[in-house]
């Protein structure tokens, strides 16, 4: 087994920044609106993995050849993923912003400048920079506003407008599906009321079949009806009480069940259908209680040990209409308690605010978006399978980005944004004797300028002369990469999601600045490869 | 057989009073002194009751079992649009100059048309309670919908909808108005008469405690408030009188044309001057 390995200064900067330089160098290639593919080797044979998305990268890099080098990495590897999670977005400004505080915070530190203090400099000195970027947030109406942020979002102008119109009618909770549409073009539908995966449980022979019912009642359960004298009090129930129509929401039904409904459904004035409960495993009791709001009445539980035996008719719930087919069932024009709805989606809505994980908050968020009585299917469609195929990834992001701006406002994009926050900076560290603090300045001052730079690069672009000229032309210009002209960002529509890239902020210059506080690096002791039996 | 008159409306250009009746559509040009039934042109509609009815100049807009009849030559001639099954009950319609028209109904949510009520879809993002009850909008496009526990506002032509900051929970909104000042008059059916400023929307209540309001109306600084006891009628929005003549009763539907107040009881419309000379009955 080889031994440990321990790593002091001066290798200890040059190791991690070797390492940093190896994980951003990838990711920088992709911002901004002329990026770079990143081509990642895949098993058996399969043609290379096409990137564009930094955490995506980030998230291939699993280790370095170099072990020093690979701490710095993964250093990035983590905060990349951070922000991922907690923005889905502005990975690649991330890193650039980690990369350029960690160069120039490390020179101060090579020439003998106090680590602790020069940490704690940059995170106060992150916030003067989100708090100068909150003050700048531009929340955006209208489908025109939306559209061309889509745009900018999306490089895609086929996709742009029907991104546009979908933020338009739905705010960030909106439910919107991505499909690969049957045609070339890209479209989009609105669908009214709420619908969920978990169609129609009907023999083989009928599962392309569709229903659409009118004023239905539905009983809610979660059991799986193995015998068809389980469900039948359920069906005499709706009988004795009069209704036309019923709608079993089950986990399943057996075949004898399903020929019992259906010897049912054959009664005269008498309709009876079961549908699979939607399959939100990882969180089925908060979907059940969705459902019990929009439909109303009791449902019956497994977990309760409930049975159908004492059902009245009030445990029915309803609804105007209900649909299903073979993957979906649908409903509109729910007949549960609408002001209860509304206090469920209010408690929702600050969940899903307070979830700081964007699976935990993807899962709330699309409970809200069922309840909120109508959703968007957009249609993505491509010259060929792989270009659909693709352009329904890039659709996929930019929805989240569109949700996010939704949520959060926009800023000035094209890296301008960050740069505004200079003047607020030099007010901060103004008249300081504290060399800390001008350190932490000079760090700060590179990292808000290295993404506008690392945009232009991408583009091929020399980027100073095009700043300057920009900068001369006022606030809030920046350099349209497509056309190398100074623009108005916000007025022109270059805006960036202001969630994801205070996000990033924060994130990049708390992690670098953690980063230059590392002074010695331990490696723990490989492990061996194999095992002998019983060893 | 019932007549009764489930709305009114006024065109505010030719002073035009319509009435949806169970019996159909009827306007009158002399203020409720005559009547003609519009429907009559069409022999589709002929006998059709009309459950709610907007007008802009030649344009109008009424409700009919399962959706709208739309003629643009004041009634003359009529085109039907009917919405998606299940057959929804119609009970409020707005028209905006824009071509904007939104059609709320008891148990289908709101549907919208953005071609002056040619082709119509539903709209519902947002409205979590589907039984709309009346709708407004303001000269700069918000529109308002009350709805059976609570207020909706959409700001984007009836597209999507969010909960307007109304004080009383999971209140009845049955009547909204617009002020001539463009503030918010809200008739919450338990909790009285409210008015909103849009700018702050702060709202402050105008009608004495524990009066129930049905609906609202409101014309050159005047406001008129529908509540089980008649009609109360207010020239400042802080003192009330009731409207002398007027039985005592809820109005089913209320409207101001020109210089009238006209309210709806039962079968039977009444017009008075809005001077407060009292309400006389016309038909």
């Amino acid at each position: 087994m080889p031994g440990q390995a321990i790593v002091f200064q001066p290798h200890t900067h040059d190791a991690l920044h070797r390492g940093i330089r190896q994980i951003v160098g990838p990711v920088r290639a992709t911002l901004g609106p002329l990026p770079r593919m990143v081509a990642c080797t895949t098993q058996f044979a399969e043609p290379p993995e096409m990137l564009d998305k930094g955490s995506i990268i980030a998230r291939r890099i699993v280790q370095l050849a170099d072990r020093d080098a690979d701490m710095g990495a993964m250093l990035v590897r983590e905060m990349l993923w951070r922000v991922h999670t907690l923005a889905g977005d502005a990975t690649a400004t991330a890193a650039v912003l980690f990369e350029a505080v960690y160069s120039t915070g490390r020179q101060y530190l090579a020439s003998g400048g106090n680590a602790m203090r020069l940490r704690d400099d940059l995170n106060e000195g992150a916030r003067v920079i989100v708090d100068t970027l909150a003050e700048d947030v531009i929340r955006l109406h209208g489908a025109e506003a939306l559209t061309r942020a889509a745009h900018t979002v999306s490089h895609d102008v086929a996709l742009a407008a029907p991104l546009g119109q979908i933020f338009d009618m739905l705010d960030e909770a909106g439910q919107v599906d991505v499909r690969t549409s049957y045609t070339r073009d890209t479209y989009w539908e609105y669908i009214d009321g709420a619908y969920w995966p978990g169609g129609l449980l009907l023999p083989a022979e009928l599962k392309d079949r569709r229903i659409e019912l009118e004023n239905p009642a539905v009983l809610l359960t979660d059991f799986t009806f193995a015998e068809p004298r389980a469900i039948a009090p359920a069906i005499e129930c709706a009988v004795r009480a009069g209704l036309k129509t019923l709608v079993v929401l089950a986990e399943n039904i057996s075949e004898q069940t399903g020929a019992f409904l259906a010897a049912n459904r054959t009664q005269a004035g008498f309709m009876v259908y079961a549908v699979k409960l939607p399959e939100q495993y990882r969180d089925r009791a908060g979907t059940l209680e969705d459902l019990r709001l929009l439909l109303g009445g009791r449902p019956f539980l497994k977990a309760a040990g409930d049975s159908l035996e004492r059902m009245r008719p009030e445990h029915f719930g309803g609804a105007r209409r209900v649909w299903a087919d073979r993957d979906y069932f649908g409903l509109s024009g729910p007949k549960g308690d609408a002001a209860a709805r509304a206090d469920h989606i209010d408690r929702l809505r600050g969940q899903v605010s307070r979830a700081d994980d964007l699976e935990r908050r993807a899962m709330l968020r699309d409970r809200l978006g069922r309840l909120m009585g109508g959703s968007a299917v957009l249609w993505v469609g491509g010259l060929t399978t792989h270009d659909a195929k693709q352009r329904k990834q890039a659709a996929e992001s930019a929805v989240e980005t569109m949700r996010a701006i939704a949520r959060g406002g926009v800023l000035p994009g094209g890296g301008i944004a960050l740069r505004n926050c200079r003047a607020a900076l030099e007010t901060w560290a103004c008249d300081c004797a504290n060399t800390d603090r001008r350190a932490a300045l000079r760090a700060l001052l590179a990292g808000i300028d290295a993404p506008a730079h690392a945009i232009l690069e991408n583009a091929g672009h020399l980027p100073g002369g095009l700043l300057a000229h920009a900068d001369a032309c006022g606030p809030g210009f920046g350099i349209d990469v497509l056309t190398a002209r100074p623009k108005h960002m916000a007025e022109a529509g270059i805006v960036d999601s202001a969630d994801a890239l205070m996000t990033a902020v924060k994130c990049a210059i708390s992690a670098a600045a953690t980063a230059l506080t590392i002074d010695v690096l331990v490696h723990r002791p490989k492990p061996a490869m194999a095992l002998e039996p019983g060893g | 057989m019932t007549n009764h008159v489930l709305a009114l409306a006024c065109d505010r250009e030719s002073a035009a009073l319509y009435a949806a009746r169970t019996s159909g559509l009827f306007v009158s040009h002399d203020v409720g002194g005559s009547w003609v039934a519009l429907f009559d042109a069409s022999a589709v509609l002929a006998g059709q009751m009309a459950t709610a009815i907007s007008v802009s100049g030649a344009q109008i807009l009424a409700g009919i079992p399962g959706g709208v009849a739309r003629s643009v030559d004041a009634g003359r001639s009529w085109v039907i649009s009917q919405f998606t099954r299940p057959a929804p009950a119609i009970s409020a319609l707005v028209m905006h100059e824009s071509g904007t028209c939104l059609a709320g109904t008891l148990e289908d949510g709101l549907f919208a048309s953005h071609d002056g009520g040619q082709t119509w879809q539903p709209r519902n993002y947002g409205l979590t309670d589907p039984c709309v009850l009346s709708l407004a909008q303001t000269d700069d496009g918000i529109y308002l919908a009350g709805t059976a526990s609570g207020l909706y506002v959409s700001r984007n032509d009836g597209n999507s909808w969010s909960r307007a900051s109304f004080p009383v929970r999971s209140a009845s909104i049955a009547g909204l108005a617009i002020s001539r000042d463009g503030s918010w008059l809200c008739a919450a059916e338990d909790a009285g008469l409210w008015v909103c400023d849009p700018a702050s929307e702060n709202w402050s209540h105008l009608t004495p405690e524990g009066v129930p309001v049905g609906l609202v109306a409101a014309s050159s600084g005047i406001i008129a408030a529908a509540t089980d006891e008649g009609l109360l009628v207010s020239h400042d929005g802080t003192s009330w009188a009731f409207s002398a003549d007027l039985p005592v009763g809820s109005p089913s539907a209320l409207c101001m044309v020109d210089d009238h107040i006209c309210a709806a009881l039962g079968n039977i419309i009444y017009t008075g001057a809005l001077a407060g000379s009292g309400a006389h009955p016309e038909r």
